[in-house]
């Protein structure tokens, strides 16, 4: 509430400040005062649109991406271990959106570009890994508990600036319109931290490093997102 | 203009286009550990030469089921003069709770033993030996004899047979005219002749003792006199074991009694009187067998004079190992608690445990690897009095030398005097796969045993190598030594090693690495599986 309140109050004062094309061409604006929902690989959000001028608009928003699964690999081993995944991403964003072609033809008229940021009060994952099956050491079975689990905790959480681009206000029927998102998030590296247990307590201090340098470059949180907004 | 969106969309797309997945070259690595509780046995004939080839070994007992090779499996062996055993980790023991089994070792060269073991909570390794009497080497102290009847000739007379008549103690027995003999089936066996195997062991001598029915003179499964199943530590005058075959079918036992005639020990001491064993005194006799390894009460017997020697005389109907002496009291769970503070806590000190009754018998002998103070120690039904002497395995070094008296059911205290000990020494192992230029973490846990190069003496117990890593007081840094580890299924030798204070190697192919000199095809195939478990 206090969020969209305060958004209602910078689209106000926006409004008033707006002038058109310095070189005095008309142009079509790209965006209005807005209120939508976002569904993309950053989960299910909701987004508060407001222009600040003819070209610029201001967006401002959260997104949730909870998602849990389960894989079996076998990790370069001869076993089959059941991975337990669990991952969250979820931030409050605000994003500047300049539109580079007003006069052009509609595609390319409603097309942007994006700079903004986010903080991520959850960006990561964990996953257990444990074997599927019972371990034999000769005719003595050691069940997966015996035998323990790796835990895996991966972490960007932070602030993580973004860059993108989009096209925004394509309209659907009488207000409602679409939006699409393409970005990037820069998260720089993750917080790597791995445990075990029991007889796969070694594996840390071997695979942690190795998942370190595999996860070096994950740096930037991709985002694809089409929006389902209502100009008001 | 619109070379800005392109320019756009291509950086969004090269953003992402470098990302590895995040698991490759993750590889997962078991690193088992598996056994809390292992027992090495050391088979061997008393004088320490190695035993034929070929021997069968089995598992019974009641934690049979609990008890496994050290990879895991029932195919027991002696390898290398040794059985590891090992406890299902399932199956623990607890303070109110030991893992109980026995080992039998059978062979038609050896006199076949069946060994009864226990192990405590708390006491991970034990080494103890089994001595088996070769009977085509018999020691001093252990007459073999293999007498042949002609049953034509016991069809119309008695016949005599006895143990070797050149040992000071004798045991004859006496066949009565037309005696059948039957098997374990109770069917008469036939045939020409009887073969048999009896085998005389004389208590005054440690070869006796050593050989003695079980491996112990204490046991916790004698059925006394009343069929009750009780402790107790046997204080022998005359063991004779006797074994009767007819083409090559054991016998088990006789359509008439045959009696036999036992010299005994002249310088037994009667427990009873407190005075030497005379004629007119009694002992008991119980009869031993090794396929369940339970003695039991058979009889009193009379001591005689036969033949100019103290005897006794008693007929029997089964044939298996007779002694003749008395059963002394005995507590069971009873508890040694050895006092130590002078240890250096993860330092392994090997002792030899060993108990000796007031005939100076030794009772039961065994090496453990101590690490810490307070290490409980349990005691076997011995009389309350006996003497403990606890040494240093290799040095001899006098740990305590004494008599315990035993309090049933709770735990003595038993303090080891400070010797003087060699400087702590540390050995190291890394593990280097072939091919690899980094060690492998995982490092193995095993058992390390020693002797002073070319001493061709038994090996000793040195301790657990806990992830590569020992640290030990029994080693000299003067002295070389031959190393044996025992890592699950496999047993490595490493000759004629000088030491240091502190020693790493790295097990491994190449220039400074350490493959062994002995078989090194074999150990770097063994590498090579052995990298293949953890994945390298």
């Amino acid at each position: 509430m206090l969020m969209t309140g305060c958004c209602m109050l910078v689209s106000t004062l926006t409004f008033a400040q707006q002038e058109w094309l310095p070189d005095g061409t008309v142009g079509q604006p790209a965006f209005k005062n807005s209120v939508g929902i976002t569904v993309g690989t950053q989960g299910i959000g909701a987004e508060v649109g407001i222009p600040l001028s003819t070209r610029f608009n201001l967006r401002l928003g959260t997104s949730l991406l909870p998602y849990e699964g389960d894989v079996v690999k076998k990790f370069n081993s001869a076993y089959d271990y059941n991975t337990d995944f669990k991952v969250e991403f979820m931030n409050l964003s605000a994003f500047l959106d300049w539109q580079p072609f007003p006069t052009a033809g509609s595609f390319f008229r409603k097309f942007a570009l994006t700079a903004g940021g986010a903080y991520f009060y959850k960006a990561g994952g964990t996953a257990k890994v444990m074997l599927k099956d019972d371990y034999y050491v000769g005719e003595i079975p050691f069940t997966p508990e015996e035998v323990g689990e790796i835990n895996t905790v991966v972490d960007w959480k932070g602030w993580a600036p973004y860059a993108g681009l989009g096209w925004h206000n394509i309209t659907i029927a009488d207000n409602f319109n679409l939006g699409l998102n393409l970005g990037a998030y820069y998260l720089g590296s993750p917080d790597i931290n791995m445990t075990a247990t029991n007889w796969l307590s070694s594996n840390p201090e071997i695979n942690e490093p190795i998942l370190r340098r595999n996860l070096k470059d994950y740096k930037w949180l991709p985002k694809f997102e089409i929006k389902f907004a209502y100009n008001y | 203009m619109k070379k800005i969106f392109y320019l756009s969309l291509i950086t969004f797309i090269s953003v992402f286009a470098a990302c590895k997945n995040p698991t490759d070259d993750i590889t997962i690595r078991i690193e088992p550990n598996v056994f809390n509780y292992s027992t090495a046995i050391k088979v061997d004939d008393v004088a320490g030469n190695a035993l034929p080839t070929g021997l069968k070994v089995e598992v019974s007992g009641p934690d049979a089921d609990a008890i496994y090779t050290m990879s895991g499996t029932k195919d027991f062996e002696i390898k290398d003069g040794y059985i590891y055993t090992a406890v299902d980790p399932h199956r623990d023991p607890t303070a109110n709770n030991p893992i109980e089994f026995n080992v039998r070792v059978s062979g038609d060269a050896i006199l076949d033993v069946n060994i009864p073991f226990e192990v405590n909570a708390g006491q991970g390794y034990q080494m103890k030996p089994i001595k088996v009497l070769n009977l085509n080497n018999p020691p001093v102290g252990a007459a073999v004899a293999k007498p042949t009847v002609s049953l034509a000739a016991l069809a119309t007379q008695d016949q005599i047979i006895s143990t070797n008549t050149s040992a000071s103690l004798i045991t004859r027995l006496e066949l009565e005219t037309g005696t059948q003999f039957l098997n374990a089936a109770g069917q008469v066996l036939t045939g020409d002749n009887l073969s048999t195997v009896l085998v005389n062991l004389d208590p005054r001598t440690a070869a006796g003792i050593a050989l003695f029915p079980g491996g112990s003179l204490s046991s916790n499964s004698i059925i006394n006199a009343a069929g009750e199943t009780i402790e107790g530590a046997f204080n022998p005058a005359a063991v004779t074991s006797i074994e009767f075959f007819i083409n090559d079918q054991a016998v088990k036992s006789f359509s008439k009694p045959v009696t036999v005639y036992q010299n005994i020990n002249p310088s037994y001491i009667n427990p009873n009187t407190n005075t030497l064993i005379k004629t007119g005194d009694f002992l008991e006799i119980y009869s031993y067998e090794v396929e369940t390894g339970i003695f039991k009460y058979e009889r009193q017997a009379a001591v005689i004079n036969h033949l100019g020697k103290l005897s006794v005389a008693y007929p029997i109907d089964h044939l298996t190992t007779y002694i003749a002496g008395y059963l002394e009291g005995a507590c069971p769970q009873a508890n040694i608690n050895l006092v130590a503070d002078w240890m250096t806590e993860g330092v392994s000190y090997p002792l030899n445990v060993k108990f000796v009754n007031a005939a100076q018998q030794t009772i039961l002998e065994q090496v453990i690897t101590v690490s810490t103070n307070n290490t409980p120690l349990a005691v076997p039904a011995i009389p309350s009095g006996s003497r403990l002497i606890i040494t240093h395995p290799a040095t001899g070094q006098v740990y305590f030398d004494g008599a315990v008296n035993i309090t049933c059911g709770s735990s003595v205290n038993v303090t080891l005097i400070n010797v003087p000990q060699q400087p702590v020494v540390t050995m190291q192992l890394f593990v280097r796969c072939p091919g690899k230029t980094v060690n492998v973490e995982a490092l193995p846990t095993f058992q390390l045993y020693y002797r002073l190069a070319g001493s061709n003496s038994s090996f000793l117990p040195l301790g657990e190598v806990v992830n590569g890593f020992i640290s030990t007081t029994s080693l000299d840094v003067t002295k070389r030594y031959d190393f044996r580890g025992v890592w699950n299924d496999k047993i490595k030798t490493v000759g004629n090693k000088a030491i240091e204070a502190n020693n790493t190697g790295t097990v491994g192919q190449g220039p400074g690495l350490i493959i062994g000199e002995v078989a090194p095809a074999n150990n770097l195939q063994m590498l090579n599986e052995a990298c293949a478990e953890i994945g390298q």
